[in-house]
């Protein structure tokens, strides 16, 4: 971690307020102008346990998690018992001394009597927000400012539970001034002109997904509810009446994918969300939308497996199920964004590569990138431009003698009535079927149309958006990953090179080269050089990039949330190289920005 | 019982039935009912289940999906949400309706959306070559069951009734025109409409024959019985069980707001003809 920046970490009984105080917290953070990057941990219940929520504040923008914690503060003795040796050496831990006795070696212990001050504020359960003006006043950071953000959270409460709560957090606050206690992480101090707009978020990569799903048009969402995908139907269905979408939950994940497909074949750009595990259940009837040629968009959040799992942690496990899922042979596309941002952009272009090309998109995120904080910047928050496509008018339909909804073409896609058209009857059929989509298993047909619906994968795998190198061209080490280790892995690159630069710079620099291929040779040389391979448009493979790209490595490393490197595998059977050296975690957590640097750290001889 | 102008609804394609297979009557009694609503071809969506009488997906001239097995309800749903000018038929077998995909009658049954779900039930799976299914009486012979079914038959109108169906009806195949009357009255109820069609099958079922069935059968209509009470319907599913009986006709009818009335985006024009402005498609 560099000396811009710190983490901060509260921990709880689930029923706390943990993630709430976190993110009002990091809120205020960010709207003094730092980076913010929020991660919360949780087992799944809904009482007790122990869940966490940390945010990483930097001068700069930041992207990843830390181990270390440079503020812990802990709501109850099992967040002393389990965070503890993660605090920092010289870091702090805000307690309560009622609760728990505690002789730090490393670091500071503070006693705040979190208990007291919110009983006296009008209720044990403002603790949080006592805590929450405690970790404050340490960083250097205004009252004001962290009571407008409580302001903001509770203003559907009450006007009782508001004033319960800003005054637990004056309380909590007040007392460590009181007491004349120095704030030890000012981070005022830090240089934060001009880093940002205004206009800047954070949100997590559901939510960001969420809103690039209503700018595409989406109108119709079917879902059923699973963590990690659940808060896109919560987004979605608040949003509904505004957006002009509709929003089903329904009976099961079978049921959601159905009725997206039948709300896509009536000429409605639709969707379904889900886990893994619903994507299971979902698996034959995202055949019918292959065969149908309906354009789908399926979000799958991943979440560890099999079966239930750890229902509520990460991983990057279901990469090899997505791209074979359901019997038989049929093209589809799958993206896993890396970020917030990303989601949000490219969810947007899932649902035109959908409508464009007549098939299932699946969409990829994770637990980590579902329900960790991200920022979005203004820059970034950009509603692309909706072409419905694809379509065969009123017009041609009334000058056609014989329309054929699977007519054959060179680029594999037909035009595409919709049920209402006065000539455009067709059948959309499970059977393989002719050009007009009545059944038929003649056999010079049924070639005829596999072909027909793999013809567009050519012509996919030549638009789709390249993968982005990240550092320069020639590098002593490569790193190849997907989806959500983007932001720890450059965050890592970031750390290791930050002798020359500061972190805030570098931060934004990177910042800036996001979703832009052009990224690479824009970086400094030096000693150390590391440069990251990260797919996103990931099938149809982008195989001459990746293949070009790691013939030429040096030396190569495949970063993965996983047990057994899935796309390390995809990389063997698509380009025949064979990565040797493989960081692969699989225990429910996300790569820890620590981890990453000691990975580099050890392969480059330090 | 082919009126003219019916033949409209046919496809280039004959069905593939068995001579004397009850779809025969259900497929003549759509299409007429279809004609005498004066229902266009474009205007009608018919979402068929996998099967024998999915198989009619190819023997019908409308906008048809052919979904997979057990599947129906939700593709009609999504598409009811998506075009709610369009008239939304699901078809399927007592397989696919009452087995594979029985949850989704039950819960579209709650949701009252403005469809209508047609079952031929013949208490066989047919296709796979006469199998016991979940209507198949106790102690029934099939190849699945070579001792005998041990499993009870589901009722599938005290289901569907119970679960909050606005309109449940039972026909029977081999009457034809009484059947059209059932599906017309489907067709225009608003609401979520499921019409339990008893079937023989020529091929694997040698008890409920054509005369088995005249001989249980009666008519609801000609009993002056008034289809709008849940209770008294729910005594009628069960009549079969218990007195031997099997009352066909509209059991039960009743107003309750649809789904799709609820929902106030759903106000106006339909999402697809929205959504596609500008391109001249549903213009």
């Amino acid at each position: 971690m560099g000396k811009n920046e710190i983490a901060i970490k509260i921990g709880g009984e689930a029923g706390f307020g943990i993630k709430a105080a976190g993110l009002i917290l990091g809120k205020a953070i960010f709207k003094s102008g730092a980076g913010v990057f929020g991660y919360s941990e949780y087992p799944s219940l809904i009482r007790g346990g122990h869940n966490t929520y940390q945010m990483n504040v930097a001068a700069g923008a930041v992207a990843s998690a830390t181990m270390g914690v440079d503020i812990l503060v802990a709501l109850d003795k099992k967040t002393v018992d389990l965070d503890k040796d993660y605090v920092t050496d010289g870091g702090i831990l805000i307690y309560d001394g009622d609760l728990a006795g505690i002789n730090l070696k490393h670091a500071e212990a503070i006693d705040v009597p979190l208990v007291e001050l919110s009983e006296k504020a009008g209720g044990i359960i403002a603790r949080n927000m006592a805590a929450l003006g405690a970790a404050m006043y340490l960083i250097g950071l205004g009252l004001n400012k962290i009571l407008d953000e409580v302001a903001v959270a509770f203003r559907d409460k009450g006007q009782e539970t508001m004033a319960m709560n800003k005054t637990a957090v004056e309380l909590g606050y007040n007392y460590l001034k009181n007491k004349k206690t120095k704030p030890r992480f000012n981070i005022n101090e830090w240089n934060l002109e001009n880093k940002k707009s205004e206009r800047d978020e954070i949100m997590t990569a559901n939510e960001a997904a969420a809103t690039g799903m209503i700018w595409a048009g989406c109108k119709f969402y079917a879902a059923y509810p699973m963590t990690p995908a659940t808060s896109i139907m919560h987004v979605l269905a608040e949003k509904q009446r505004e957006a002009n979408l509709v929003v089903h939950q329904t009976e099961d994940e079978i049921s959601a994918i159905g009725a997206a497909i039948g709300a896509a074949t009536a000429g409605v750009r639709a969707a379904t969300g889900t886990s893994g595990g619903g994507f299971s259940l979902m698996t034959e009837y995202l055949g019918l939308a292959a065969i149908t040629e309906t354009p789908l968009v399926v979000i799958e959040a991943q979440r560890t497996g099999p079966a239930t799992g750890l229902p509520t942690w990460t991983e990057q496990s279901d990469l090899k199920f997505i791209i074979n899922a359901s019997h038989g042979e049929f093209p589809r596309i799958v993206i896993a964004p890396g970020d917030a941002s990303e989601a949000m952009e490219m969810i947007q272009r899932a649902f035109g590569l959908a409508e464009v090309w007549q098939l299932p998109v699946i969409f990829i995120l994770d637990k980590y990138l579902s329900e960790s904080d991200f920022t979005v910047s203004d820059r970034e928050r950009k509603k692309q431009e909706i072409k419905r496509v694809g379509f065969v008018s009123d017009k041609e339909l009334a000058s056609l003698r014989n329309y054929k909804r699977y007519k054959i073409t060179n680029s594999g896609a037909s035009e595409r009535s919709v049920p209402g058209q006065k000539h455009g009857l067709a059948v959309f059929n499970s059977d393989d079927h002719d050009e007009c989509g009545f059944s038929s298993d003649e056999s010079v047909n049924r070639k005829k149309m596999m072909d027909k619906r793999f013809a567009k994968v050519k012509l996919i795998a030549s638009e789709l958006p390249e993968p982005i190198m990240y550092g320069p061209k020639e590098a002593e080490l490569t790193i190849i990953g997907w989806g959500s280790v983007k932001g720890v892995v450059l965050d890592a690159m970031q750390e290791i090179k930050k002798s020359s630069s500061p972190i805030s710079e570098m931060g934004y620099l990177r910042k800036e080269q996001t979703g832009q291929p052009k990224a690479e040779n824009q970086e400094n040389r030096d000693n150390k050089e590391v440069s990251f391979l990260h797919l996103s448009y990931i099938w149809p493979f982008p195989k001459k990039r990746v293949q070009a790209i790691l013939n030429k490595a040096k030396n190569i490393l495949l970063i993965e949330n996983n047990k057994t490197g899935q796309l390390g595998e995809l990389v063997r059977q698509e380009t025949g190289v064979e990565i040797k050296n493989k960081f692969l975690k699989y225990d429910g957590r996300p790569f820890f920005r620590e981890e990453i640097v000691g990975k580099i750290n050890e392969l480059m001889g330090q | 019982m082919e009126k003219m102008g019916a033949e409209k609804f046919n496809t280039d394609f004959l069905p593939t039935w068995c001579p004397g297979c009850g779809n025969y009557g259900i497929w003549q009694a759509l299409k007429q009912a279809f004609l005498e609503l004066s229902l266009e071809p474009h205007q009608l969506f018919l979402v068929y289940d996998i099967g024998c009488f999915g198989n009619g997906a190819n023997f019908i001239k409308t906008y048809v999906f052919h979904s997979l097995h057990g599947r129906t309800l939700p593709v009609a749903l999504g598409a009811k949400i998506g075009n709610k000018d369009l008239t939304v038929i699901a078809l399927a077998g007592d397989g696919g309706a009452y087995g594979e995909g029985v949850q989704h009658l039950l819960h579209t049954a709650r949701y009252n959306i403005d469809i209508t779900f047609l079952v031929a039930n013949n208490q066989r799976f047919s296709l796979t070559a006469g199998q016991a299914s979940p209507t198949t009486k106790e102690g029934t012979i099939t190849k699945t069951t070579p001792f005998g079914e041990i499993k009870k038959p589901i009722n599938p109108l005290v289901l569907s009734l119970e679960a909050g169906a606005s309109f449940v009806a039972r026909g029977f195949s081999g009457e034809p025109e009484h059947l059209k009357q059932i599906i017309k009255e489907a067709i225009i109820h608003k609401g979520f409409a499921h019409v339990d069609i008893l079937q023989p099958c020529v091929s694997f079922n040698k008890e409920n024959t054509y005369e088995w069935y005249r001989n249980v059968i009666y008519k609801l209509e000609e009993h002056r019985y008034a289809p709008h009470n849940q209770e008294r319907a729910l005594d009628k599913a069960r009549e079969f069980e218990l007195q031997g009986k099997l009352p066909i006709g509209v059991l039960y009818k009743g107003a309750r707001e649809t789904y799709e009335d609820k929902i106030p985006q759903l106000e106006g024009e339909s999402l697809a003809k929205r959504g596609l402005k500008g391109i001249g498609v549903l213009a």
